[in-house]
């Protein structure tokens, strides 16, 4: 019984830990705050967006799935 | 990012974003693909597309934009620096249908121009020949070419499977200059025929050289069987036994070794025809397209529609940039300064038209119902017939 109780507690974390991997990039901001001043690129220059713009599509904010790579 | 830049090409294309890399800590995985097209296909359909594809030919991305896969980057990007920034037939021709209508499906970066007359420079000046700036002066000086005794055109159109293309780009670039670029961007998309007034002058426009008698070197039944890569080299025979030859600025890599540029061999600009239809170009080039939104992508998308972003390729050679703000200083040889300053002038620019056909049309019918007609296999009525009955329905 003991047991039991804690496969189920170890699958709602597990279930729990996908969920919120699955989350974060759709929570993050497909655009930068309104409030920021300039074109992308010049907010790129200033330092403002990091990151690849791959030749293998890894974590796009649009039409990401869960599970894609 | 992916594109068909492989070898020496990928190289300078990572050298020439280098700097935007340093400066802003983005940085911009490339992946050339000489399967390129059909690689795309498969990562683009099977929902795995890269950030930015690179497109050498515009009527592959017109499919995907058809499709409703690519971003509009009007909706992100300033329409008044891009128009400060391109020639507004750049603009024109990145418009592409989607399923929410008309978008900008991309920039334009690295071009080619293909509107260009190659001549033996030295030795056409030694016979005293003009640059001719009209067409009226262009038959003159194929006249007076021919009275001296040589034939002024070298012409071939042999290429393999693709024999015929140098011909369709003789065409596209008559009818650039003989009727409105409406017309020129319905026919390229089946909405005006070939069986019409207007390609039917055009072709005439070709005929009017490669048909007269002593005008190509060989005459009209060597210019099927003469390879395109060929075509040029009687220029440098001692004398000259063909003067003209009109070809993109590739062309240069066929030329016999050690002949210098501005020296041995010189360009001159396509001249108009009609001058209400002014300086149009015909050109080739990459039109990059986004499809995956995020921040720094848009960055990416941005930069190039800069000169900047093909600045140390222009250097470097092989590159000409399409953008207002790049500078001819940037060019290391005389032949990449000079096509960039007519495409810069341009008052116009389109596409390479057969490359935007379907490819039962732009890479099959015209090329081989021209090739037909040429060497005499078939008349004008037939083989104009026989490219509008192979149009997709």
């Amino acid at each position: 019984m003991k047991n039991r109780f804690w496969q189920i507690i170890t699958i709602l974390m597990v279930a729990a830990l996908v969920l919120a991997a699955c989350a974060q990039p759709t929570a993050a901001p497909t655009q930068p705050p309104a409030s920021a001043g300039g074109s992308f690129l010049d907010r790129a220059f200033a330092g403002e967006f990091k990151g690849t713009v791959g030749g293998h599509n890894g974590r796009p904010l649009h039409r990401q799935r869960c599970g894609q790579v | 990012m992916a594109g068909p830049f492989t070898d020496n090409d990928a190289v300078k294309f990572e050298q020439s974003v280098k700097d935007f890399e340093d400066k802003t800590g983005i940085d911009i995985q490339y992946e050339g693909s000489k399967e390129f097209e059909a690689s795309i296909s498969i990562r683009i359909d099977g929902g795995n597309p890269p950030d930015i594809v690179d497109f050498p030919q515009p009527g592959l991305l017109a499919t995907f934009a058809a499709k409703g896969k690519a971003i509009d980057v009007s909706t992100f990007l300033d329409m008044e620096k891009l128009k400060k920034n391109y020639n507004q037939s750049w603009l024109d021709m990145a418009m592409m249908d989607s399923p929410s209508g008309k978008i900008m499906a991309g920039v334009w970066g690295r071009v080619n121009g293909k509107s260009l007359v190659w001549y033996p420079k030295k030795a056409f000046e030694e016979a005293g020949y003009k640059i001719p700036t009209t067409w009226d002066e262009l038959l003159a000086l194929s006249e007076e070419i021919k009275k001296d005794g040589d034939a002024p055109w070298c012409v071939g159109i042999e290429s393999g499977a693709a024999t015929g293309w140098p011909m369709t780009d003789w065409i596209e670039e008559t009818m650039l200059r003989t009727t409105s670029l409406e017309n020129y961007d319905k026919w390229v998309k089946g909405e005006l025929k070939f069986d019409s007034p207007e390609v039917r002058n055009a072709i005439e426009k070709v005929a009017e050289i490669w048909f007269t008698d002593g005008y190509v070197y060989g005459g009209r039944q060597a210019i099927a069987t003469t390879f395109f890569g060929d075509a040029p080299k009687p220029m440098f025979d001692n004398p000259p036994k063909c003067w003209l030859h009109k070809q993109g600025n590739f062309i240069t890599t066929f030329f016999p070794e050690g002949l210098t540029a501005g020296v041995d061999y010189d360009f001159f600009y396509f001249p108009p025809i009609d001058p209400a239809y002014g300086k149009p170009v015909l050109v080739a080039g990459d039109i990059y397209a986004m499809f995956n939104d995020r921040p720094e992508v848009r960055a990416v998308m941005e930069y190039f529609t800069t000169g900047a972003s093909v600045e140390g390729w222009v250097r470097a050679g092989g590159a000409i940039s399409p953008h207002l703000d790049s500078s001819l200083d940037w060019y290391s040889n005389e032949v990449d300064r000079g096509v960039a300053e007519i495409i810069l002038n341009a008052t116009s620019v389109r596409f390479d038209g057969s490359d935007l056909m379907p490819g039962a049309v732009g890479a099959g019918s015209f090329w081989k119902s021209m090739t037909s007609y040429v060497s005499g296999a078939i008349d004008l009525d037939t083989a104009l017939r026989d490219i509008d009955a192979s149009w997709p329905k």
